[in-house]
Formats: C-alpha cells, structure tokens, sequence
C-alpha cells in the first residue's frame, strides 16, 4: 500500500468523524407549535415581539439583571412566554420585526440563550427621517 | 428645474469616471487577452500598450472616484445620499473615512482601489507574466466596476452608484420631510437649506480600529488575486512550473496581510463589541478566514513543489480557491442570505443576482480550466518517504484544508438550507461546535510547525534529526508543563477530554514557538534574511498560545453576588447570570475587587456617556478606573450601544462593558407620597424596615442646601432602620421664604426612599414618604478578565513581520535569478 492511499484513507475517516460530529450538533429552525411537541429541545424559534393585551417586557436591573421576560408569537397563531436568563433586552427589541430565539421549550415559557433581532434595514428605509432642527 | 445650494459636479464628473473605469477595465482585460494569444512579438507589444495606456486609465478613473466620494462626504454636501446616510456633522474628522466604507459601494471600491495599486506593481515588475496575470486582474476589476456602475439593463439594475442624489431616490417625500415641499406637493428648490444633518455613521463603527482595519483587510482580500491569476496564467499558457516563482512573494505578502487585517477586526471586536472576546466563529469572521488558511496551503505545497517536484496539481488548486472563497465570501456577507446566523453582516442590497453572477463568472471558468489541464500538470511518479520535508508539508496543508472546508462548511449552512429547502439550524453552543473540532487540527498543525523545518528534503538521517531537535523539545516540555502545572488552566465546563486537548495544544504551540526561535540560529545560521517563515512560525505559535489561555482562562468577574438580586422560580437553571446591578456609591463585591459606579459624564462634542467605574483590590490599597462608554438612545432607538473599556496589564486584561441602564423614560416615577402625621419618637413602616422621627429643629446639617440668610429653615431629623440591620438617616427639610413654602425632601438611595416634609402644626409634622427605583441611580456592567491576550497580539505582530520578511526576501531572490538570467 502506497503512502498517498493511507493518508487518504486517513483523510476520509477525518472526514467523516467531523460530518457525524457536525451533524449530532446541528439544531432546527422551529415554529412555535413545532417547538411545543418537542419540549426541551434546543431549537432555533423564528417569532415575532408581542405587545397585545397588556403583554410587556419585563425587565428590571435592579430586582435582577439577568432577568428577562417577554411574549412572542409566529405567523401561525402560536404564542408564547420567553425567558431569558442573561441579562437586558436587546437594542431595538421593539422596533424589530423578526427573532430568532435559540433556546428549548418547556411548560411554562420558552428557555432562550440568545436574541437575534432582525429590524427593518437602515439602508432600505425608503422615506428618511431627515433631520431639519437648526444648528 | 434648478434647485438652490446643490453641488451637481462632483456627482457628474464621479458618474462619468465610473463608466470611465467600466469601460477601460474592459478595454484593458480584452486587449490583455489579445496579448497573451498573439504569436507575433511586434503584435503583442501593440496589444500590450493600448492594455497598459486601458489600465492607466483605469488606475486615473478608480482614484477619480474615491477623491470624488471623500469630498462629497467630508462636505457634508447631504444632497448625495451616500453622504448623507453614512455621516453627520457631529461626526470626528478621522471617522469620514470610515463613512467612506460603512457602505457597500465604498468597500467595492476600496477594493479596487487596491486592485489598481496591484495591478500597477504587477505592470511595473512582472515583465513575462504581465499579460495573461493582468488578463484575471483586468477582468475583476471590470466586475466590481459594475458594482458601483448603477445603471438598468432593461430591468435589470446593475451596480449601486454611490453618486445618486436623495431627491431621484425617493428619500424625500412630503409625509417624512414636509417642510422641504411647497403647497401642490412640489419638492421645494431650496429644499437643501432644510436638511440640516445627515443620518450618520453607525455608532459601532465609530472606533480607530474601523478606520484601519477595513483598508488592511481588503488589502488582504485584494492580494489574493495575484497569486490565483498567476496560477490561471500558469494553466492557461500551459507553463505549469514557471510562474510558482514570481508568485511566490505575491502569496506570501498576501497571506500575511489578510491574517493581519482579519486579526485587527478581531481586535476592533474585542475594544468595540460587547460580545465579551475578540472571536466568536461568526460567519463573517468566518469567511475571511477559511481563504487565508487555503492561501496557507498554498504557500506551503508550493514550497515543497519548488524544491522536490511534488505537490503541484495541490499548489494550482489552493491558489485557485483561496481567491474563489474570497468571493464566496463576499457573496456570503452582502446578499443577505446570512440574515439569521450572523449578527453584522451586510443587508441585502437587492443585488443577489449580480453578486452571484460575480462568483459563478469565476468560479466555473477556473474550474473548467483546471479540469482541462489536470492530467497535463506534471507530477512526481515517485512516492514521498516517510521522513521527507515535502511528505509533512502536504500532510500539514491537507489538514489545513480539511479544517478550512470543516469551517466553511459549517457556515455556508443556510446556502444549504436554501438549496436543498432544508431548515438545520447551528449548534446550540456555536463556538463549541468549532472548537472541539479545531483543537485536535491545532494540535497536530502546532506539531508539525515545530518539527517540520528539522526535516529534510527527500530524505531526513534520523541520527541528524534527533540531534537538532531534542534541546527544543525538551525546552519546550519543560515550559508547556510549568505552564500546565501552574498555569491553574482547568476549564472543565466541557469535560476531562476537552480539557486534556487544550493542555496538549499547549505544549504543541509552545513546541512550535521554541523549535522555530531555536531553527533561526541553528538551522540557517541565525541569518535573519532567510528567518522570515520560522519568525512567522514562531508568531503563528505565539498566536495559538495567547488563543488557548485567553479562551480557556478567560474569567467572568462580575458573577452576580449583589444584595439587589431577587430569586426568580426559572431563575434556579444552571444559566450564567454574568450581569452585575452597581448602585451609584455602593461599593460592590466582584472578586478580588470592590467595584464603586462612581457618576457619569457626557460632552457637548461627544455623543457617548461614559461611566466611571473603579474597580479597587480588596487585598491593597490600589485599584484603577475603567470608563466604559455607551451611546444611550442613540438617534431615538431605544437602548443603549455600549463600547468596553479595559485595563491592560501585561498578563490579562480587565474589561468591562455597560448593559443597561435605568430607563428614565420607563421607570417614570408613578408612586406618590404617602403622607404621616408624626411627633418626635414616632415610627413609620415602609416595605423595607421603619424608621423614627428624632426630632425637628432648626439645625442643619446637610451641605448645599440653597436657602438664604433671610428665610426660616426647619429641619426633620430620622433615622432609618432597614431590614438588613443596616441604619441611614435622612433630613428633610422646609425653607420658609416670605410666603412660599419650600420642601426639600431628602433620600435614602439604597433603600429607594424619598422623604419630604411637608408642614407642621400642632398635631406635629407632615411627613411625605415615597418609595421609588427613579431615585436610583445604577448602571448593569459585565466584567471579564482575559488573561494572556497581549500573547496573542504579540503573535500576531511576529507572524505578520515573519510574513513580509519572507517575501521580501523572495523579491531579493527572484531578482538576483532575473540578473543572472540577462
């Protein structure tokens, strides 16, 4: 056996150690129903802030800076309570438009590790707020 | 109709100057490939003049541009969108030029600027490659300038151009702006008087960093098409071996920019961001990485080609890829189609077609071109030994190959998604999902690094090898162990096995360090001419040292151990609270220190509030000041955008970043007075504790009291005694002034009460007592230490020296084979 068929054959077990690694890894982007039939599962949940009905964000530094609460809900009706463990709403949270919440889903609301927020591009604005005060 | 005010030249003469340099670049690639087909000398040499007088022209119409687009921004002439969506008039002078790339148009150009500039050494220098090499160089430039060229082919929008004025964009319309229309709806002609600022440059980029780090970067992204057009060339005039040479200065300074500059934007991240670090395997650090670790590749399978005659067909492919991922990259970064994975990467411009046109229109001829002539790459028909320099060098790359294809692919997951319809989702602990994998590569690379320059070509006596290279080992032992015995590394959050590896890639990155310095004097003699790839060697090993310690080390300060936290039900999971509440004046435990928020501070020119906080050593009586900054509700959006600060030591760094603050709009003060009536000895309870009138009197004792000669001062005296056994007192106050009645209540921070007296008469005095979070004044930081970061800034610098020793070196040889060639 030839010295560059060992190190092939070595590259492909390399190989496919990383892509079975890969893949126990990889997670799923999940509605909130779909999320709900798997709890405790970590998921990537794409939703949406909900405000109606009195919901709120519930957030106070000084009783705990590692607590936050809010209510989200997805284009198909889902809802949910989201708790989030480390730390202060993120920038914009109200104006955004889209998150994608990673985290798993349990009984009383969703467990989530982070906050992506998607708000509505800067450089798609198509009417500018153009600034007239005079300086 | 003429509007008043506006400047339409420089707009005109930067539109006119794109299509100049649409044109020449064109021009330039196809008179380049008239060159490089010809047969005939005098035919060539004609091609050859109209393509160099093309790209002159080229040069003249790219630097056109950018002088264009900076007087237009550093005008502030806010007619241009481009100036007026990238900076204002609060901005610093040195930030224009960040303003300059913020956007995309201005990126592409700064990528092209450096393209001129290569393009012109290559001219210059490159005497029997200059055509078919400038041919690739031509012909990338042609596509970014349709980037930034802006025009419809029937309804298909090429380009962006920078040069378009807000009124033909529909920035201005009655409803957002009504002040600049007249009655009929009408944009007024002296509309431009009533944009008084432009929208600015994004408070993150507003650091030195960002105006440095962008143009280093895309030096480094630029420089790759040298060598890959050298290998086109190579493939294309079927001259397999020849261009390795030339190219090889061009791989190398190229590989050594593009590490430096993707290492400053690590930098920028570790001053700028709050994601706590200088790496978080985002996906845009991510796709300028994997081209550096393939031109990486390159360099040495090219290395091994040159001395021993394998490797070639290895050498063509690196090359070739590591200037496709960079397009790739670009692609991946500008479309959009990161949108949910990554958190800085560009919007979608509504160019993805375009920018996928920009890659397959590289992609595809490359590779068919390699297809092609694959077979007719020569190659060595006898296998590698074992012990031979050459065998190691291609084991080495093919690692780093596999490293670099394990990181893109992982992050090209939603390309995948979008392909195939699939919806996976990254790991649930990202940066994990790298490392564990990346560790056991760093490992076995770091090894090799160490021993490989110890090896010989064809064959190494195993006698000689051992010789050379016990002492370093053995040095290397010694320190990586005192390193792991009391360098108290024990990250166990992952486990035993994890944890063992990071203790391994220790001694494999200090090996690779010693062996290297060691290499310099006794391998070539201590010349330092010839040192550059073991001085890079030597930063590369730096590098990974200072990564392992600072990740594996890296210690959250402000774990919250505060009084002020209240026990939640969810709050019992194992989740990190590394959020700390500071109470203005309260000295906080955090560690080895006692952390005070001392007061804030803004300026007039400054558009940050900076925090002062002092961070003093429990064990001495020393401590220093960090001033973290924050921009607070920056134009309107609520929140706040916060920029670390750091004391830097030689061994760690402190740092330390702002995440909230009290929300003064939010926390409005709702509750209201509750009112007591007490004589001296009474109690009054509140939620946290009670507290006892003293007595009332005329004495004062509180400083600042603005009261005057001439009015009558009464005064509360109480004592306050909280739940937690602490005592504070508090004295109200009542200024008599004529017939106004003045209070002048007082507070008790920490117990969040405001007390006010409010009269007297018989049945004794009138106590208001309010119990609000609006007195407080906190803010809510996280603290990291990250120890041993300065070795990895160090590693950086010598790595990117040892880079452009090497190549300059190559330069120096090459044109000593040149003189003696003539």
């Amino acid at each position: 056996m030839k010295t560059s068929h060992i190190l092939i054959l070595v590259v492909i077990a390399v190989g496919i150690g990383i892509l079975i690694s890969m893949m126990g890894d990889l997670s799923t982007y999940d509605t909130i129903e779909s999320a709900k039939a798997k709890p405790g599962k970590f998921l990537h949940l794409i939703a949406k802030l909900d405000t109606t009905n009195g919901k709120h964000i519930e957030y106070d530094a000084l009783k705990n800076p590692n607590y936050l609460s809010f209510h989200v809900k997805d284009s198909l009706g889902g809802a949910t309570k989201v708790v989030y463990m480390k730390g202060k709403p993120p920038t914009d949270m109200e104006r955004s438009e889209r998150m994608v919440l990673k985290g798993k889903m349990t009984d009383s609301a969703f467990l989530c590790d982070d906050i992506l927020i998607k708000c509505p591009s800067k450089y798609k604005e198509e009417k500018a707020k153009i600034s007239t005060a005079a300086k | 109709m003429p509007y008043t005010g506006e400047q339409l030249l420089p707009g005109q003469i930067g539109t006119f100057l794109s299509i100049v340099s649409f044109v020449a670049s064109l021009l330039a690639t196809v008179a380049y490939f008239k060159a490089t087909q010809s047969q005939l000398p005098s035919q060539q040499q004609s091609w050859k003049r109209i393509a160099r007088g093309a790209f002159l022209a080229e040069i003249i119409a790219v630097i056109g541009i950018f002088v264009t687009l900076y007087f237009i921004i550093s005008n502030h002439r806010f007619e241009y969108k481009y100036a007026w969506q990238h900076s204002n008039y609060q901005l610093p002078m040195q930030y224009i030029l960040s303003c300059f790339w913020e956007g995309q148009e201005g990126s592409f150009l700064l990528w092209s600027f450096w393209h001129c500039i290569l393009g012109g050494i290559i001219i210059l220098r490159e005497k029997k490659w200059e055509a078919p090499v400038m041919v690739t160089i031509s012909f990338m430039q042609f596509a970014l300038a349709t980037m930034v060229i802006g025009i419809y082919f029937f309804d298909f929008k090429i380009g962006s151009n920078p040069f378009v004025l807000m009124r033909d964009q529909g920035m201005l319309s009655p409803e957002q702006f009504p002040i600049g229309f007249d009655s009929q709806g009408h944009l007024r002609s002296d509309y431009l008087s009533f944009i008084r600022d432009g929208n600015g440059l994004n408070p993150l980029l507003q650091n030195y960093w960002m105006v440095i780090h962008p143009p280093v970067l895309f030096l480094g992204f630029a420089s790759t098409i040298v060598p890959f057009a050298f290998a086109i060339a190579g493939l294309w005039k079927k001259d397999f071996g020849g261009w390795v040479l030339p190219a090889r200065p061009w791989a190398i300074f190229s590989a050594g920019i593009l590490g430096l500059g993707i290492m400053m934007g690590a930098a920028w991240a570790y001053e700028s961001l709050t994601f706590g670090g200088y790496w978080a395997w985002d996906p845009v650090e991510n796709a300028s990485l994997v081209p550096w670790l393939i031109a990486i590749c390159g360099i040495h399978t090219l290395i091994a080609y040159k001395h021993t005659g394998h490797s070639l067909r290895a050498t063509f492919l690196f090359f070739i890829l590591q200037h496709l991922l960079i397009i790739y990259s670009t692609f991946l970064t500008r479309s959009g189609i990161l949108g949910d994975t990554s958190v800085h990467a560009f919007t979608d411009l509504g160019m993805n077609a375009q920018l996928l046109t920009f890659l397959l229109i590289f992609v595809v001829p490359s590779f068919v071109l390699l297809g092609m002539r694959y077979k007719q790459i020569p190659t060595v028909a006898k296998e590698e030994v074992i012990s031979a320099r050459e065998f190691w060098l291609f084991v080495g790359s093919l690692l780093f190959f596999i490293s670099a294809l394990f990181i893109i692919g992982k992050t090209s997951l939603p390309v995948v998604n979008k392909i195939f319809g699939t919806k996976y989702a990254p790991a649930e602990d990202i940066e994990y999902s790298y490392n564990k994998v990346l560790i056991l590569f760093s490992f076995v690379i770091a090894i090799l690094t160490a021993i490989s320059q110890y090896l010989k070509y064809k064959q190494t006596a195993g006698a000689a090898f051992i010789k050379s290279i016990w002492l370093p080992t053995l040095i290397a032992l010694v320190a990586s162990l005192s390193i792991s015995i009391w360098g108290d590394i024990n990250y166990n959050k992952y486990g035993v096995g994890y944890l063992a590896a990071i203790h391994l890639s220790i001694f494999a990155s200090v090996y690779a360090v010693v062996a290297n310095a060691f290499y310099i004097f006794t391998g070539i003699k201590g010349k330092m001419i010839k040192a550059g790839a073991s001085i890079a060697h030597v930063g590369f090993g730096l590098t990974l040292l200072g990564i392992l310690i600072s990740a594996s080390k890296k210690e959250v300060l402000s774990w919250n151990t505060s009084g002020i936290m209240v026990n939640f039900g969810e709050q019992s999971q194992e989740n990190p609270a590394e959020n700390l509440t500071l109470v203005k004046g309260v000295a906080t435990d955090m560690g080895k220190y006692m952390v005070t928020y001392q007061g804030d501070s803004t300026h007039p020119s400054d558009p940050k509030q900076y925090f002062k906080i002092h961070f003093k050593y429990k064990n001495k009586d020393e401590g220093f000041t960090l001033y973290p900054d924050a921009f607070v509700n920056f134009k309107g959006n609520e929140g706040i955008m916060a920029n670390p600060d750091s004391k830097h030591y030689l061994h760690k760094d402190v740092f330390t970043y702002i995440t909230s603050l009290p929300n003064k709009e939010k926390n409005r003060d709702t509750s209201s007075f509750k009112d007591h009536k007490l004589q001296p000895g009474d109690t009054v309870f509140y939620s946290q504790g009670f507290m006892v009138l003293d007595k009332v009197g005329r004495n004062i004792t509180r400083k600042n009291i603005p009261y005057e000669a001439t009015d009558s001062v009464f005064a509360a005296s109480l004592t306050i005694y909280a739940k937690d056994s602490s005592k504070y007192t508090a004295e109200p106050m009542l200024i008599l002034r004529g017939n106004n009645i003045m209070p002048v209540a007082d507070t008790v921070i920490s117990q969040s009460l405001i007390l006010a007296f409010k009269g007297a008469d018989a049945d004794g005095i009138n106590l208001g007592v309010k119990e609000s979070n609006s007195v407080l004044e906190y803010v809510t930081l996280k603290a990291y230490q990250f120890p041993a970061i300065n070795v990895l800034w160090l590693g950086i610098l010598v790595m990117t020296f040892g880079f452009l020793l090497a190549s300059w070196n190559h330069i120096q040889k090459n044109r000593k084979a040149e003189l003696k060639k003539v």
